[in-house]
């Protein structure tokens, strides 16, 4: 009876390790999908894995958080790279790559929070490596304090992120010397002088590309008015677009002044962004 | 007794081991599933299957076998670029003469496909020179006739539709489709390329000129219309003493239409070579199409 149950053990085993080695295999098979760069087929190949070691998971979530990343599916990429566990060879790469896909999607306090609680050991470099992502993290929260405070520990020591480090610095400094326009003000300049707002706004030539027409328009309706009386067809139609390319024109220079703000804004972002980036790939190659 | 409790669980044992389904690695089992799939009409599984013997299989034939499969299932899935790179990867490793012709051959096809005219065309020249007995192979003759039809090689197509209708039997269809052919081919019945600078120029001094040189008539004689309406109105304006009007609405429209007119004319002159040349290439198609389906000697 004992060597029974001993036998039907062993095929129990031998069944799961069997199983189990199939996954191996086809984790190996996905590498080299990947290698090829057949992102679609990997990941079809991986939806279908049924694995159960430890380490088996960790490397098919492992997998499917980088496809998704390569995909540019950033937050099920983060997803799936958080459920790496700390026993993976990989975890400290998908965390570090989970909170830079979640600082992308504009989850920054996650972001930050997955950071922080993130144990290197005593791996100096990667200490100094979570420090710059955090400290580009708040950059990307404008949260000044934290930045000042995280990069008071940039070291410049790490060519992986030496230069990056410069330059989080130099974005912090642009962000905090951003002209303050207020929208309102230049609707006001506008309505006194067509054009006038957008300058304001820093919109030199669209300005003077409306104060062109909301002029030019004023002239022919003046011209109308002049020749043929108020009650003239001509004149009221030409009036009327007059009146219409003005209100336009305060219009736009107030929206000029959000969309300036919106563009610096998400151009200074995609910049720090980048340099997050950078040591990133370099350091997890 | 004894025997027979051992007996029952060897075989416990061994079935639980290998009545595993996930374990079979067999290669050609695998490329039996790929065949399976391609024939379900699943391309994209079958390709997926196939890499996996590419991947897995230590014998280099199996491999390009394994290889041409995925190519078959990822032209059916219309990804050519994807054909050439992964077959490339075989040719090194393709042992024998034939094997190497089907992989040039599937590679240049591709290559056609996805519109590299060029590559295709080396990948022809490739074959010719390595395998001048491949001259017949599956339809590389048709292919060689559309890529000298695409690269608008002309002289070279007149030469080679004889060289079609030699290897065809000889009746009166053949010779008139190569003569209609041929006429085709000749200097003045090829479409016409005008030169887009010259119709920018026409439209410059003669509003609407440019248009119609281009084979834009209409197109041509409504900018030439508008421009001369929006300056008929500048001057009434004019005449009225509409000064500032006359300057601000006709003389603006004048303009909008004078330099639209120029580019106009420009953009219309390489769209309208274009055309020509497309619905050329199409008629030289179906003519060699029906050269081509003709029965061999």
């Amino acid at each position: 009876m004992i060597r029974a149950f001993v036998f039907v053990c062993c095929a129990l085993f031998f069944l799961n390790t069997s199983a189990q080695e199939s996954v191996r295999r086809e984790l190996a098979f996905v590498r080299h999908l990947l290698s090829r760069n057949e992102l679609k087929e990997s990941l079809f190949v991986l939806e279908r894995l049924q694995a159960k070691e430890t380490s088996l998971i960790d490397s098919v979530n492992y997998y499917h958080g980088w496809i998704r990343y390569q995909e540019k599916d950033l937050l099920p990429s983060a997803a799936f790279l958080l459920q790496v566990s700390s026993e993976s060879p990989q975890f400290v790469k998908s965390r570090l790559f989970a909170s830079y896909n979640m600082a992308h999607a504009g989850l920054v306090d996650t972001a930050d929070s997955v950071l922080a609680r993130l144990h290197l050991g005593d791996s100096p470099v990667l200490q100094a490596l979570t420090n710059f992502e955090r400290a580009g993290v708040a950059l990307l929260g404008r949260n000044y304090d934290e930045f000042s405070e995280r990069s008071r520990d940039f070291s410049g020591d790490w060519n992986a992120f030496a230069l990056q480090e410069r330059n989080l610095v130099e974005y912090a400094l642009t962000l905090k010397q951003q002209p303050g326009r207020s929208p309102a003000v230049a609707g006001l300049l506008s309505a006194a002088v067509p054009g006038l707002g957008k300058i304001y706004a820093g919109k030199t030539a669209e300005g003077i590309a409306g104060f062109l027409y909301v002029g030019a328009m004023a002239l022919a309706s003046w011209d109308f008015y002049r020749k043929l009386g108020s009650s003239n067809g001509l004149f009221i139609v030409s009036a009327s677009i007059t009146g219409v390319f003005y209100l336009g024109n305060i219009w736009g220079s107030a929206v000029a002044v959000r969309r300036l703000r919106n563009e610096f804004n998400h151009e200074m972002d995609q910049r720090i962004l980048f340099d997050m980036h950078i040591p990133l790939r370099n350091i997890f190659q | 007794m004894k025997w027979i409790n051992a007996f029952c669980l060897i075989c416990i044992f061994l079935c639980a081991t290998f009545f595993n389904k996930e374990k079979v690695f067999a290669q050609d089992s695998e490329l039996q599933q790929g065949d399976s799939l391609f024939a379900q009409g699943n391309f994209f599984e079958a390709a997926i299957a196939y890499e996996r013997v590419y991947f897995l299989s230590p014998s280099a034939e199996e491999r390009v076998v394994a290889n041409l499969r995925k190519a078959a299932a990822l032209k059916q899935q219309g990804e050519f670029v994807r054909v050439v790179s992964d077959l490339q990867r075989s040719l090194p490793h393709a042992g024998n003469e034939s094997t190497q012709i089907e992989i040039i051959y599937e590679m240049a096809l591709s290559a056609f496909l996805s519109g590299s005219y060029s590559l295709a065309h080396s990948l022809v020249s490739q074959l010719d020179y390595q395998f001048p007995q491949a001259g017949l192979y599956k339809d590389l003759p048709l292919l060689k006739g559309m890529l000298m039809i695409k690269m608008q090689r002309w002289t070279e197509l007149a030469l080679y539709a004889d060289e079609l209708a030699l290897q065809r039997q000889p009746s009166p269809e053949r010779d008139i489709f190569v003569a209609k052919l041929k006429e085709l081919l000749l200097e003045e019945n090829q479409p016409v390329q005008r030169d887009p600078e010259k119709g920018r120029l026409y439209s410059t001094f003669m509003p609407g000129a440019g248009q119609i040189y281009s084979g834009s008539t209409g197109q041509g004689l409504l900018n030439g219309f508008s421009q001369l309406a929006s300056l008929g109105v500048a001057v009434a304006m004019g005449i009225n003493q509409l000064y500032f009007s006359g300057v601000i609405i006709g003389l603006g429209a004048f303009q909008s239409f004078y330099f639209g007119g120029v580019k106009q004319a420009s953009n219309l002159t390489v769209e309208n070579n274009l055309k020509r040349m497309i619905r050329f290439q199409q008629e030289l198609e179906t003519i060699l199409l029906e050269i081509y389906q003709l029965p061999l000697f």
